[in-house]
């Protein structure tokens, strides 16, 4: 079992070696996500993404943030992962910048589904030792070995 | 757009107010008599006596039919309760105003149990702010537009050598960076070449975002690090706002003149000292060292307290004092009397909210200050009054300004000779009052 409840997929991990705009970072994840196939029209979740970021933050402090759509164009529930070793300006309440940054990407209506996983992923994130060992990954496979073998 | 606001006491009142100035379809709905008779009398919204969490109720004023649906009474649990009644009875977005630090750490999981698409919290939001001007002494707001690629910062001028009476045209800007507006006293312009920039002035300067780091430098003399923080008042404006500095500054203390609260207090922070003292006599500030203090910081929820203490602070030798200011009509004295930033809570929860708004016909958009100044981020469309001739020549009202135009992946910081093609997505900033006049250059 993974420690988000739901397998990660390498090519939805993105581990980012330079200073990126906060903006940049969710469009590299979008498009990481959009990769594996399940979303059926980019533009239109891309959309939903950055709307939901211009009204409030999705940092929710101590360097993580957690942006999260619900949306038609999504297929079934999937997570990208992006890693950023040297931060990302996010506009957190925190005022710090964010690290770890795990896009949720959910069908409308999957409401159960949805609260369990993005609760899982809070847990995962507050664990003891594990925001460090994702952040210490080098590889996309790392990083995935790293979240699927970790039990919380 | 059809909109219900639930609570119209402070919070609700001044985003009812910037709400009916746009001239969407606004309902509040409000069970004090008093409040509703002032709406009646000030605002031109619709008006219904009612409860904020009767289903019955929200369902015969139309809640279900809403666009947008926002509970801002100042109970925390009233209005998650009334949101999430709004999205069940079928409002498309709903938004709920939450205070306390509780909900507030966990408002994404909130948010998904109850159904409600955002909570903000005009409490945490005004902590942010404050924090931020600390860290970036004079930076009062910032904004990104053409995919982070542009920055509008609005900056408080001290005195400096680019400031000391010179106009405009004899200031270097860096490249690719322009003065937007200026406000003065309360007044805001659009600047000319003539125009001077003065200490104490806000000046929103937009730009290609790398560009934009250098201006700090231009019009605000040397500022050293902050080491020493001075919060006065231990609700959750300042709870939240030491929790955010105490890791960051060597010496951080957060006065309330509550033993229990501040009791409660020092369980909840680390390295922040907590005096369990009233901040607004002098003795007890000289006593606690505040005239070495890099900032002062008070917010109480009492806004004559905070004006006082901020301007004895100040006296005693603190270098920079800054108030929340509950009332916005407070806002502009604070400037008056010596203070060097007021930040308002209610404007804060109705910028984020107006953002929200605004997405049904912006890519991005900024509300600064009170209200008084937009930002908006649109795509040009064809046959529009702006396109095919210099800007100079567009008779923009005088307080609007096209301030980027982004083609493709580039960014033009425009001047009296650029042009602005179809499919080209502009920054207009503007002074609320003219958006109307504004955006009829840009429709076909």
């Amino acid at each position: 079992m993974s420690a988000f409840g739901i397998d990660v997929n390498p090519e939805a991990v993105c581990i980012f070696d330079e200073p990126m705009s906060k903006h940049d970072v969710l469009d590299a994840l979008v498009a990481a996500l959009s990769r594996t196939g399940i979303i059926t029209n980019i533009d239109e979740f891309r959309k939903a993404v950055h709307e939901r970021e211009a009204v409030m933050s999705t940092g929710i402090g101590s360097g993580v943030a957690i942006p999260h759509v619900r949306s038609a164009s999504v297929k079934e529930p999937r997570v990208g992962l992006g890693l950023s070793p040297a931060g990302v300006d996010y506009d957190t309440l925190d005022n710090q910048p964010v690290h770890i940054i795990v896009l949720f990407a959910m069908p409308s209506g999957s409401q159960k589904d949805y609260l369990g996983l993005l609760a899982q992923v809070m847990l995962a994130i507050k664990t003891e030792g594990f925001k460090d060992r994702l952040l210490s990954c080098t590889t996309p496979k790392e990083a995935v070995e790293v979240v699927n073998s970790t039990v919380i | 757009m059809n909109i219900f606001l639930v609570g119209a006491g402070g919070v609700g009142f001044h985003l009812a107010r910037l709400l009916s100035m746009e001239n969407h379809d606004v309902t509040v709905v409000e069970h004090d008599r008093n409040i509703l008779e002032q709406i009646d009398y000030e605002l031109d919204v619709s008006s219904v006596r009612g409860s904020a969490v009767s289903v019955i109720q929200l369902k015969e004023t139309g809640v279900p039919n809403a666009d947008l649906f926002i509970s801002a009474t100042g109970d925390d649990e009233i209005n998650l309760i009334s949101a999430a009644t709004a999205k069940g009875l079928g409002a498309k977005q709903v938004v709920a105003r939450v205070d306390a630090p509780d909900y507030t750490e966990s408002s994404i999981l909130l948010e998904a149990i109850l159904g409600i698409d955002y909570i903000l919290s005009p409490n945490a939001l005004t902590a942010l702010e404050i924090a931020k001007f600390i860290e970036t002494p004079g930076l009062v707001a910032t904004e990104e537009f053409g995919r982070g690629h542009v920055q509008m910062r609005q900056i408080k001028v001290t005195g400096s050598p680019a400031s000391n009476g010179k106009t405009l045209s004899d200031v270097t800007l860096p490249g690719d960076v322009l003065v937007g507006m200026i406000s003065r006293r309360g007044r805001s312009f659009v600047p000319h070449g003539a125009s001077t920039i003065e200490a104490g002035d806000l000046v929103t300067f937009i730009g290609r975002k790398e560009a934009l780091k250098d201006i700090h430098k231009l019009f605000q003399g040397h500022e050293p690090k902050a080491e020493k923080v001075v919060v006065m008042g231990g609700r959750s404006i300042g709870l939240h706002l030491t929790q955010v500095i105490e890791k960051r500054y060597p010496v951080v203390k957060l006065f309330d003149r509550d033993l229990q609260r501040c009791n409660a207090l020092a369980a909840q922070l680390k390295s922040a000292r907590v005096v369990c003292r009233d901040a607004t006599t002098r003795v007890a500030l000289e006593q606690e060292h505040v005239a070495g203090a890099d900032a002062f910081v008070a917010t109480t929820r009492d806004d004559e307290r905070n004006i006082m203490a901020s301007v004895l602070a100040k006296e005693v030798g603190a270098h920079r004092t800054i108030a929340v200011v509950h009332q916005p009509d407070f806002a502009p004295l604070v400037g008056r009397l010596g203070i060097d930033h007021a930040v308002t809570p209610r404007a804060s929860f109705a910028n984020r909210v107006l953002k929200l708004v605004h997405q049904e016909r912006a890519s991005s958009s900024a509300l600064i200050g009170d209200g008084q100044i937009q930002l908006l981020e649109f795509v040009v469309k064809e046959n529009t009054p702006i396109l095919r001739r210099p800007l100079r020549e567009v008779k923009l009202p005088r307080e609007a300004l096209v301030a980027a135009v982004l083609r493709n992946d580039d960014v033009i910081i425009p001047h009296g000779n650029s042009m602005v093609t179809a499919g080209d997505s502009v920054v207009l900033l503007v002074r609320s009052e003219y958006l109307p006049q504004a955006m009829k250059f840009f429709r076909p």
